[in-house]
């Protein structure tokens, strides 16, 4: 382990043995695509509030200090500010709050520009729930089965997830790799962090020939090992982890379902009240 | 004054983590120019951590290193001058070979030294004929060489800056016989040539015994002896109880002692073995 994999927080597992972490990874994928879909359905304060709280409470249930939740937000605070002002700035609606030379602030706006600020707060936070609970070989066997039904279309859906677990369990392998070569070269003198783009781009190639290098080496070895243990590809073949869907799933399932119906209804009633207000006022 | 010295230095992985882990805890030792230090300890003694320490690539959580007496984390600019001077070998150092030719690769770390392009000629040059590598080899790719090659054109990439401590992780380590015996031939023969202090990491006790003018014993992170290779593998006892063995010669007195025979404990060379052995029969040792 190494002081660059201790950098990467986001998308990585954080062993635990909570409730979320001993959920079916097929049900949570399939609940943090929900979950995503809901935040966005999220017009109107109730409803937004509502997927707030839904959010909180997840986080809570996985028993992880929410410290590493607050982790994964840092690198998009800039991302946060440029929406938040945008929407600020080009949504008009509601009462004038501020209105200097060419520029007017609404109540509207502004509203806007939260609800937009706390909707990409939650879907990272939603989606590093996720990758936090769920260990890379349980979320590529999720999406193996949830794909099966693909093997119809005649998409070789086996080939794609064994591709997908192998990509991931050999992202902390080529980090480690990197570090080690990053080293060896800083060792005898490589400057890798000083200069300007061309002089950093050029001091990466003593890193980057010996990390190629090295990744053919690695893919041939593990080709040949996979087949002296004859590997021949997903027909036939059995698991030793047999996923089940258990009763904390449906719970799962049931609970989202409901606040998918409370965010859906708050929305519903928003828009009617607006519409009677709107028509009212015109009466 | 030593030329390296190491002060109460701690490592942690991953600190406030699930994955935090002590690997360097409070170690002190120091070199004198010329010696060679054999470093040994089981896998996950903190050996690695603590040679990376020893050129600055690591930052220590606590405690110094000192270089000729000065504090290599205390200036940040100075830290490559440092990385010069106190020249790290990685183990299997072949995988790090990346250049053209093996004459440009051996030459990147003078490169960055900013020297002449004659002098760094002159030392690829003398680098190559103390590693053993004939002259024809040096315009071929790297990638080209055979193993034990590349392992010394690697050695000489760090040879070439001139150091005045050479640090070798594991230099032997997959070596066949032979490449063991040159690769141990060359870190004697640099060390004898620059006057260089050398500190070599290695598994293997024959050739820790073979070089060693003095042995660090790390258990667990923590320095459990650094003495003559004679005062370490008189502790045959105790070397065992941190999963270490002392060299095949020293096994073979200790179990005449073990007869009790009165043989002088701490030998470990065969040449030193067998005049013991003879002593003995002179003497006409018999088991009591």
């Amino acid at each position: 382990m190494s002081a660059l994999l201790n950098d990467i927080t986001f998308g990585q597992y954080y062993p635990g043995n909570s409730v979320v972490h001993r959920m079916d990874p097929r049900a949570k994928v399939v609940l943090t695509v929900a979950a995503i879909v809901l935040i966005f359905l999220a017009r109107v304060a109730v409803a937004v509030a509502c997927t707030v709280v839904f959010t909180a409470a997840a986080v809570a249930l996985t028993r992880m200090p929410v410290k590493l939740y607050l982790k994964t937000l840092k690198p998009i605070i800039p991302i946060i500010i440029l929406t938040s002002v945008i929407n600020a700035l080009y949504v008009s609606s509601g009462t004038v709050v501020v209105h200097v030379w060419q520029i007017t602030i609404t109540t509207g706006g502004l509203l806007t520009a939260l609800y937009m600020a706390v909707r990409i707060c939650l879907l990272i936070i939603t989606s590093s729930l996720l990758t936090y609970t769920t260990s890379p070989t349980q979320l590529t066997d999720a999406i193996e089965r949830l794909l099966s039904p693909l093997a119809l279309l005649r998409l070789d859906v086996h080939t794609l997830a064994m591709m997908m677990t192998i990509a991931l369990r050999f992202i902390p392998t080529l980090i480690e790799e990197t570090e080690k070569i990053m080293a060896a070269q800083k060792a005898r003198g490589a400057d890798l962090d000083s200069g300007g783009l061309m002089r950093r781009v050029k001091a990466l190639v003593p890193v980057l020939i010996p990390l190629l290098i090295s990744s053919f080496r690695r893919a041939a070895e593990l080709a040949d090992a996979m087949e002296c243990r004859c590997y021949h590809g997903g027909k036939d073949r059995t698991r030793m982890r047999q996923l089940h869907l258990s009763a904390r799933d449906w719970l799962a399932f049931a609970v989202t379902a409901a606040v998918f119906g409370a965010v859906v209804a708050a929305n519903q009633m928003a828009s009617g009240l607006l519409y009677a207000l709107f028509t009212g006022g015109a009466l | 004054m030593p030329v390296l010295s190491a002060n109460s230095l701690c490592y942690t992985y991953g600190q406030g983590t699930p994955y935090e882990k002590h690997a360097v805890r409070g170690v002190s030792f120091a070199v004198e120019a010329g010696e060679i230090v054999g470093i040994i300890g089981h896998t996950g003694s903190g050996k690695s951590t603590l040679v990376q320490m020893l050129n600055g690539l690591l930052r220590p959580q606590s405690g110094t290193v000192l270089l000729n007496g000065e504090d290599i984390f205390a200036d940040p600019k100075r830290m490559r001058a440092c990385r010069f001077q106190v020249g790290l070998v990685f183990q299997y150092p072949e995988y790090q070979l990346f250049d053209e030719t093996v004459e440009k690769d051996i030459g990147f770390g003078p490169r960055n030294m900013d020297l002449p392009e004659d002098e760094i000629a002159r030392r690829v040059r003398r680098a190559a004929a103390v590693v053993g590598l004939p002259e024809e080899l040096l315009a071929q790719s790297p990638f080209d060489l055979s193993g034990g090659e590349k392992r010394r054109a690697a050695i000489a990439g760090v040879l070439a800056m001139e150091p005045r401590v050479l640090i070798l992780d594991e230099p032997t380590a997959g070596l066949d016989p032979r490449g063991r015996a040159t690769i141990l031939e060359m870190i004697r023969a640099y060390n004898r040539q620059s006057g260089a202090a050398v500190l070599f990491v290695s598994h293997n006790m024959e050739d820790v015994a073979a070089l060693s003018h003095r042995v660090l014993v790390l258990d667990h992170g923590t320095r459990a002896f650094f003495d003559t290779p004679r005062a370490v593998f008189a502790q045959s006892e105790a070397l065992a109880g941190m999963s270490l063995a002392v060299p095949a010669v020293t096994r073979i007195l200790d179990g005449l002692a073990g007869q009790g025979i009165a043989v002088t404990p701490g030998l470990y060379t065969v040449e030193d073995a067998a005049a013991e052995i003879l002593r003995l029969r002179k003497e006409g040792e018999r088991p009591a």
